[in-house]
């Protein structure tokens, strides 16, 4: 219909601003402008449609008027304050929980430590871990090349000399909140059949959901093979096999 | 008239977008924070899942200083205090603190746990395996008031808010730090029954040999 001709032309150009009160400006001006010249039109006897038609098309092509005045008006797209909002907010909560929290989150993310070998220290044997599984929700898996390192000076009280093994394993959990098993002050390992076996466990990265790491512990140093205990409170043990059956030649 | 270039978001679909960016939002300060517990029982139980701890009878609970909460429970041949605390004193989330599990005497009919000396100072737990005692008094040496050797002297306090067969003694606050570095072996527990009679008394610790004014 002749009667929404305007509307439908300032519709057309507004169709290419992208910035919303830019559509909105230039709607009002475009359609004063277009009533101004069908006035004038009409004024000079042009019948009203045909003055419409006239003044649509004395403005142009609708795309090129659209993409000339966008350029007028700056765009910002209508997510950008909320996500600088959300952005800042987060930004200022990770600031202050680092601060608040000691960088305990920051422990969660432990890199890596390179481990320069200790000065002295010989590499008897290696050998291959299996075995691990479930205790309570955590899962131990052994990775990685067990080791057999001697420890000079260290005997026992009937001189056995001993040495340390060192079985990596992997432990995961599926809950976040649960952190890094408590294995530092529990100590609960111990090697089977050997009761003056003594282990300790050391942590090398840590994740919410897994933390890496080697098991150490001082054992006779003519070991080949031996059998960890990993024991919880309840009664349940694993039993990690450790087999060194390759000597390291000097 | 018609619609413009972008296409009009409608009211649903502006308030899922908002929903979306607060749980995302909300995820990122979990995160953030630790991945905290949202609820108390749910950070006692991490607490003992990571110590290895099976699910304990509870024998008390406490509070301590900053909304610290506190549990003293029992598992098999063990005893146990807990402890988490609450994330930003909000109580709404919650983190696992320290645990601390002590193997029972069977022998002893008292043993004792000093409870975390930080948020709960003076606080000592003793579980009574003789249900005729109804009172325990715990003594130690506190370097406190003036008399004693080298300034020290001996601090008894005493309770019969027993729970559980569990009691809580608490020292008053100027010996309560020095309460908190004693050693559980350095505790002289004595127990009475309700006539107010010695049922049993601990071992002498070593600092009883010493002369006290």
């Amino acid at each position: 219909m002749a009667l929404f001709v305007l509307e439908r032309y300032c519709d057309a150009v507004c169709a290419h601003i992208r910035s919303k009160a830019g559509r909105r400006e230039t709607y009002r001006e475009l359609r004063d402008h277009l009533d101004d010249h069908v006035q004038a039109l009409t004024d000079r006897g042009i019948p009203l449609d045909v003055a419409r038609e006239r003044a649509v098309a004395a403005m142009g092509d609708p795309a090129e008027v659209g993409k000339a005045l966008d350029k007028l008006y700056p765009y910002c797209p209508p997510a950008l304050p909320a996500a600088c909002t959300v952005l800042t907010v987060a930004v200022l909560l990770a600031a202050w929980s680092f601060q608040m929290r000691d960088e305990r989150l920051s422990e969660r993310f432990l890199w890596p430590d390179y481990r320069s070998p200790s000065q002295g220290e010989v590499l008897l044997s290696t050998g291959t871990a299996r075995g691990g599984g479930k205790l309570g929700p955590y899962t131990f898996t052994p990775a990685g090349t067990a080791e057999l390192v001697e420890r000079p000076d260290a005997v026992r009280e009937d001189g056995t000399p001993l040495a340390q093994l060192r079985v990596p394993l992997t432990i995961t959990w599926a809950q976040p909140w649960l952190d890094e098993p408590e294995l530092y002050d529990n100590a609960p390992f111990a090697v089977e059949g050997d009761p003056e076996a003594y282990g300790y466990w050391s942590t090398d990265t840590l994740t919410p959901l897994s933390a890496t790491g080697e098991l150490l512990f001082t054992v006779a140093e003519d070991v080949q093979s031996d059998t960890l205990l990993i024991h919880d409170q309840t009664g349940n043990t694993l039993r990690i096999s450790v087999i060194l059956p390759r000597e390291v030649t000097p | 008239m018609r619609k413009f270039f972008r296409k009009q978001r409608t009211q649903g679909q502006k308030l899922r977008r908002d929903l979306l960016l607060l749980l995302l939002l909300a995820v990122l300060g979990w995160v953030l924070l630790d991945f905290p517990c949202f609820t108390r029982n749910q950070a006692f139980s991490a607490l003992e899942d990571r110590n290895f701890y099976g699910n304990g009878q509870v024998l008390r609970t406490l509070e301590g200083n900053y909304g610290h909460q506190y549990r003293i429970t029992r598992a098999g041949d063990c005893y146990a205090w807990e402890q988490v605390w609450p994330v930003l004193f909000s109580r709404i989330l919650w983190q696992p603190g320290q645990m601390e599990v002590i193997s029972d005497d069977p022998e002893a009919p008292l043993v004792a746990l000093p409870v975390d000396p930080d948020f709960l100072p003076g606080v000592v737990a003793v579980v009574s395996h003789d249900a005729s005692i109804v009172t325990v008094e715990v003594t130690y040496p506190a370097l406190c008031r003036p008399g004693g050797p080298e300034g020290w002297q001996k601090v008894t306090i005493s309770s019969a808010d027993c729970v559980n067969n569990c009691l809580l003694l608490r020292a008053p606050e100027e010996e309560a730090a020095q309460l908190d570095h004693q050693a559980m072996d350095a505790l002289s527990l004595t127990g009475y029954d309700a006539a107010g009679a010695v049922v049993w008394r601990s071992p002498q610790p070593d600092w009883s040999l010493y002369g006290w004014n």
